[in-house]
C-alpha cells in the first residue's frame, strides 16, 4: 500500500514537472527568440528578407560586419567601456570596501552619522543628479574626458552598505587574535578581515560592473564625439541614428556590441545570482 | 569597572586614525560628487539656471515647482509613468512568481533556464531597445503577427497609440521578470523543507502546500518585488527613451503617450537646457518616489501585525 501510495504521489510529482517544464519552455522562447532573430538578422544581406526565412544561401553574409569592422568606431567604443568600467568597479572596490569595513568594525566619533549619510544617499534617485554632474563636470573641463566618465562614480553608497553587513558578520576572535599578533587596525583590515572577504568583495564587483557597463544616460550627455562614446552610447547612436532604416546593418551592430558581454554573464551567472541573492538576504 | 570605558577610549583613539585613511577617500568623493551635487540641485530648484546663460542666474523662490506642477506636459509624463507602474509591476510579479515556482520544482537544466531568464536583464537596455524597434517595425516579425491574428494596423508600433505605450510596457516586463524570478526562487529555497514533510505526512495536496505554506511564507518576497518594481517603474528611464526616439524622433513620441517622469527630467536639461525646471521636477519624482516608500512602510508594518 505504501509502495501504491509513492507511486501515485510520484507520478503526480512528475506530471507538475512536466507542467514546469512546458512552462519553462514556453517563456524561454519568450525570451530568447528576440536574440535569435537578431543574430539572424545579421548575417542577412537585404534588409527586404530579415523577416523571412529565406532559402538561397547568397543571400546571407557577413558583409554587415566587414562594414561595421572597417567604417566605424565599434573598436573604439570597446575599449572606452572595458576602461571606464574597469577602472569604476576598481576604484568602488577599494573606496566602498575600506569604508564598509570601517563602518562595521572600527569605533570612531561621527560613525552613526556617517552611516546615516549612507543610508540617505542610496535613497537619491539618480536624476535628481543629472543636472548637477552635468554642469560640475563641464567646469571641470571634463566634457569628452574619461575623467567625466570615470571620477563622478567611484562610489556607491550601496556597495558600503553591503560591505558593512558583510563585514559586520565577522567573528570578533578574528580581530583578537590579529591583534594579539600585533597587527593595528589597518593590519587587520588588511591582513585578516580583507583575505576573508572574498564573497562579499566578488559580490559588489558584479553589482558595480552590471549597473557601470550597460549604463546610458550620464554617458549620452557626458560625452559628444563619438570617439569617446561607451558601447550603449555608441549602439544608440548606430541603431538610432546612423542605421535607422538598415535594419540587418543595425542588428550587426547589436550582435557586435552585446554578445561578448553576454558570453561573460553566461559565464559568470552562477556567481552573479550568488550574489544577488545573497545581498537580498543579507 | 573604570577599566572598560578607559579601555574603550583607547580602543577609539586607536581607531581613529585608521578610521580616517579607510572612510577618508571614499567621503571626500561622496561630498564632491553626491552631497555637493545635491545643494546645487537644490539651488537650481530655486533659481531659473540655464546652462546656455550661466551667469544669469536668479532666485526665483517656488516658481520654478509651480511652472513644472502646471505644464501639463510634466502632468502628462506623470500620468504615463503611474500607468506604466499599474500595469508592468502586477504583471510582472505574477509572471516572477509562475517561473520562479518552476524554477523551484524538481528539474534539470535548472541553472540553464535560469540563465536564460537573466539574459534581457544584463543585456544593454539600449540594445534590447534596438531589437525590439526592428520586431515591432512596419515590416516587424511581430507587428505582422499580431496584424494577422488581432487585426491591428500593420504599422510600426512605436509609431501609434496606444501601440507604443503598450510597446514600452510589454519590453519592461520582457526584461525585469526574470531579475524577479530569481528573487523569488531565492525566497522559495529559504522555506525549509520540513514544513512541506509534515505537510506530506498529514496528507496535504500539492493545492493545499501552494495555499497554506508557499504563498504565506513568500509573502516578504514578494512584497519586495512589489517594492523594487515600483521603484524602478516610476524612474522608467532607458527603455521608453530609446523606444521612443528612433529617427530623431522627440522622446516620448507619439504625442507625449510614451513620456515618463525621468523623461521630462532629462529632456528639460539636455534638449532645452532648463536647468532650473529639470531640478524642480527632479524633486517632485524624488517626493513621489518617497510617498510609494513610506506607503509601502506603512503596509509591510500592517502586513507584521496581522501575521
Amino acid at each position: 500500500m505504501m509502495t501504491a501510495a509513492k507511486t501515485a504521489h510520484s507520478a503526480r510529482g512528475q506530471l507538475r514537472n512536466l507542467g514546469a517544464y512546458v512552462g519553462l519552455g514556453v517563456g524561454a522562447i519568450i525570451v530568447v527568440a528576440p536574440f535569435v532573430w537578431t543574430v539572424y538578422a545579421s548575417f542577412v544581406k537585404s534588409d527586404l528578407d530579415v523577416n523571412s526565412l529565406n532559402l538561397v544561401l547568397g543571400r546571407y553574409g557577413l558583409t554587415h560586419y566587414s562594414e561595421l569592422l572597417t567604417g566605424s568606431l565599434i573598436g573604439r567604443w570597446w575599449l572606452n567601456s572595458l576602461l571606464v568600467t574597469a577602472l569604476i568597479v576598481a576604484g568602488n572596490l577599494v573606496f566602498n570596501t575600506a569604508a564598509g569595513y570601517a563602518l562595521a568594525r572600527l569605533s570612531f566619533p561621527g560613525r552613526g552619522a556617517l552611516f546615516g549619510l549612507v543610508l540617505a544617499t542610496m535613497m537619491i534617485p539618480s536624476q535628481v543628479l543629472f543636472v548637477p554632474i552635468y554642469t560640475m563636470v563641464v567646469s571641470l573641463g571634463w566634457l569628452n574626458s574619461y575623467a567625466g566618465l570615470i571620477v563622478p562614480f567611484l562610489i556607491n553608497p550601496f556597495g558600503v552598505f553591503l560591505m558593512r553587513q558583510h563585514f559586520i558578520g565577522f567573528p570578533q576572535e578574528l580581530d583578537d587574535a590579529g591583534r594579539i599578533d600585533g597587527l593595528g587596525s589597518l593590519g587587520v583590515f588588511r591582513h585578516v578581515a580583507l583575505p576573508n572577504a572574498g564573497a562579499g568583495i566578488a559580490a559588489q564587483a558584479i553589482f558595480i560592473f552590471v549597473w557601470n557597463w550597460n549604463t546610458f544616460v550620464f554617458p549620452s550627455v557626458l560625452v559628444t564625439r563619438p570617439e569617446m562614446f561607451t558601447l550603449p552610447v555608441g549602439i544608440y547612436q548606430l541603431t538610432h541614428t546612423a542605421f535607422t532604416n538598415h535594419v540587418a546593418l543595425s542588428m550587426a551592430g547589436v550582435v557586435l556590441t552585446t554578445v561578448p558581454s553576454l558570453l561573460i554573464f553566461a559565464l559568470l551567472q552562477r556567481r552573479f545570482v550568488h550574489a544577488l541573492t545573497g545581498a537580498i538576504k543579507g | 569597572m573604570a577599566a572598560v570605558p578607559r579601555s574603550r577610549r583607547r580602543a577609539r583613539r586607536r581607531d581613529l586614525g585608521a578610521a580616517a585613511l579607510l572612510v577618508g577617500p571614499f567621503l571626500a568623493l561622496l561630498g564632491v560628487f553626491t552631497v555637493y551635487p545635491m545643494v546645487r540641485s537644490t539651488l537650481y530648484s530655486f533659481s531659473d539656471f540655464s546652462a546656455l546663460r550661466p551667469s544669469a542666474a536668479q532666485w526665483v523662490g517656488l516658481e520654478q515647482f509651480r511652472k513644472v506642477l502646471s505644464d501639463p506636459t510634466f502632468r502628462r509624463a506623470i500620468a504615463n509613468t503611474i500607468l506604466l507602474m499599474v500595469i508592468t509591476v502586477p504583471t510582472q510579479t505574477f509572471l516572477a512568481v509562475l517561473v520562479g515556482n518552476a524554477l523551484n520544482a524538481r528539474i534539470r537544466l535548472r541553472s540553464f533556464f535560469r540563465a536564460v531568464y537573466f539574459l534581457p536583464y544584463v543585456t544593454a537596455p539600449v540594445a534590447v531597445g534596438a531589437i525590439m524597434l526592428s520586431l515591432f517595425g512596419p515590416n516587424g516579425i511581430v507587428t505582422s503577427l499580431v496584424h494577422t491574428l488581432a487585426g491591428t494596423p500593420q504599422t510600426a508600433w512605436y509609431a501609434i497609440t496606444p501601440q507604443a505605450f503598450a510597446l514600452v510596457a510589454i519590453v519592461m516586463v520582457w526584461t525585469q521578470t526574470g531579475f524577479f524570478a530569481v528573487i523569488v526562487l531565492a525566497g522559495l529555497q529559504s522555506i525549509p523543507g520540513d514544513i512541506y514533510e509534515a505537510a506530506d505526512l498529514d496528507g496535504a495536496g500539492w493545492w493545499t502546500k501552494l495555499t497554506r505554506i508557499t504563498l504565506p511564507l513568500l509573502r516578504p518576497t514578494v512584497l519586495l518585488v512589489l517594492v523594487m518594481g515600483v521603484i524602478v517603474g516610476l524612474q522608467a528611464f532607458d527603455q521608453p527613451y530609446v523606444l521612443s526616439t528612433t529617427g530623431g524622433a522627440l522622446p516620448g513620441s507619439p504625442d507625449g503617450s510614451t513620456l515618463t517622469m525621468v523623461m521630462y527630467v532629462y529632456t528639460q536639461s539636455f534638449r532645452y537646457f532648463h536647468m532650473g525646471e529639470a531640478s524642480a521636477a527632479a524633486y517632485v519624482v524624488m517626493a513621489i518616489i518617497l510617498v510609494f516608500a513610506l506607503l509601502q512602510g506603512a503596509l509591510q508594518r500592517r502586513a507584521g501585525e496581522t501575521r
